[in-house]
């Protein structure tokens, strides 16, 4: 059970942002760093229970099988870091890397269309990945069928 | 136990969290106006986001530090970035290269202003910040986010003091930074 307490900061100093800054980029940049050292192994698709029922805290992974997830990773494209790819069911993927030694990345469903690079999205259209009309619409950030978004 | 910290003053913009002590997950709300615009519920129960936030993290630190008028990028109707980054979704044409160019500009925007290209695959509320004369204007539309989960604030917007905003986000940097050292 959580209990809460007012820490009383916001209504006045706030310590040192440089001291902050220096933090973080300290330990984001040493994440990243192996992730550049890994970034030289074969990538390997190692689905998250996060991303699976009964969890509740992440994207779901629409991903049926291991060989499907490896294909789609093998075949995907790149954009920084992520890679995206399309299922068989028309769902667009995102793995991400998880940041441990062996290369291994997770994959959940992009729910949200604007996030997609739209140099990705070109490249799936011009792959044949889906019809102008639809990579139109991705574009525009829409995913149904029917051109609108899914609104109640 | 998680003790959870709060920052702020709910009525008006808050954030509170709590960092899971043995991963680098993070249990974080904001509050605007009252109400926290990361509650959504799934099946019978409400959640609040709580995730990995590196990539948030990341997100947030980017934009304080570059924090700058910079109005949406197109002609569009609405009070908040929320509403005009939908109403400009409408646009067409038949000049591919128009096409492509008039998404491109949308796209890169949505990096500097929205935060959900860093969700990092989190349950994560499509919220839009934007600088406007000494105001952050945080909007959200979450119609079209998740198709299991509803979000509690569906679609809307608030003004906090530029000042305020930095600041609080800031500690929250800190404290979030010095979880990530341990």
């Amino acid at each position: 059970m959580a209990s809460t307490r007012d820490s009383k900061e916001g209504h006045g100093s706030i310590g040192s942002p440089q001291i902050m800054l220096e933090e973080l980029r300290h330990a984001i940049k040493a994440e990243k760093n192996a992730q550049t050292v890994m970034n030289f192994t074969q990538r390997k698709y190692q689905p998250s229970p996060k991303h699976k029922p009964p969890h509740n805290w992440g994207s779901k992974d629409p991903i049926t099988s291991q060989t499907e997830g490896q294909t789609l990773l093998d075949t995907g494209y790149k954009a920084g870091r992520q890679i995206y790819n399309i299922t068989k069911n028309g769902e667009i993927v995102k793995f991400q890397p998880t940041g441990t030694a062996d290369n291994e990345y997770h994959a959940y469903e992009v729910t949200s269309y604007p996030d997609i690079p739209p140099e990705v999205l070109k490249k799936m259209y011009e792959d044949g990945k889906f019809s102008k009309a639809v990579y139109h619409k991705y574009l525009k950030g829409k995913k149904n069928d029917d051109g609108k978004t899914n609104r109640k | 136990m998680m003790m959870e910290k709060l920052i702020g003053n709910k009525k008006n913009f808050a954030l509170q969290y709590s960092f899971h002590p043995k991963s680098h997950r993070t249990k974080l709300k904001i509050y605007v106006n009252g109400k926290n615009i990361l509650s959504y519920k799934r099946g019978e129960k409400y959640f609040t986001t709580y995730w990995d936030l590196n990539e948030l993290a990341l997100w947030l630190k980017n934009f304080i530090d570059n924090v700058k008028e910079d109005p949406y990028p197109v002609k569009a109707e609405g009070r908040f970035a929320a509403e005009k980054d939908d109403n400009a979704r409408e646009f067409d044409s038949e000049n591919e290269e128009e096409f492509e160019a008039y998404y491109q500009k949308l796209y890169e925007w949505n990096l500097r202003h929205r935060w959900h290209s860093a969700s990092n695959g989190a349950i994560l509320a499509n919220v839009y910040f934007e600088l406007v004369d000494n105001f952050i204007e945080i909007s959200w539309d979450n119609r079209d986010i998740e198709t299991d989960v509803n979000f509690t604030n569906i679609l809307g917007g608030a003004q906090v003091p530029s000042e305020d905003f930095t600041n609080l986000i800031t500690i929250f940097l800190k404290d979030y930074a010095k979880q990530m050292l341990k």
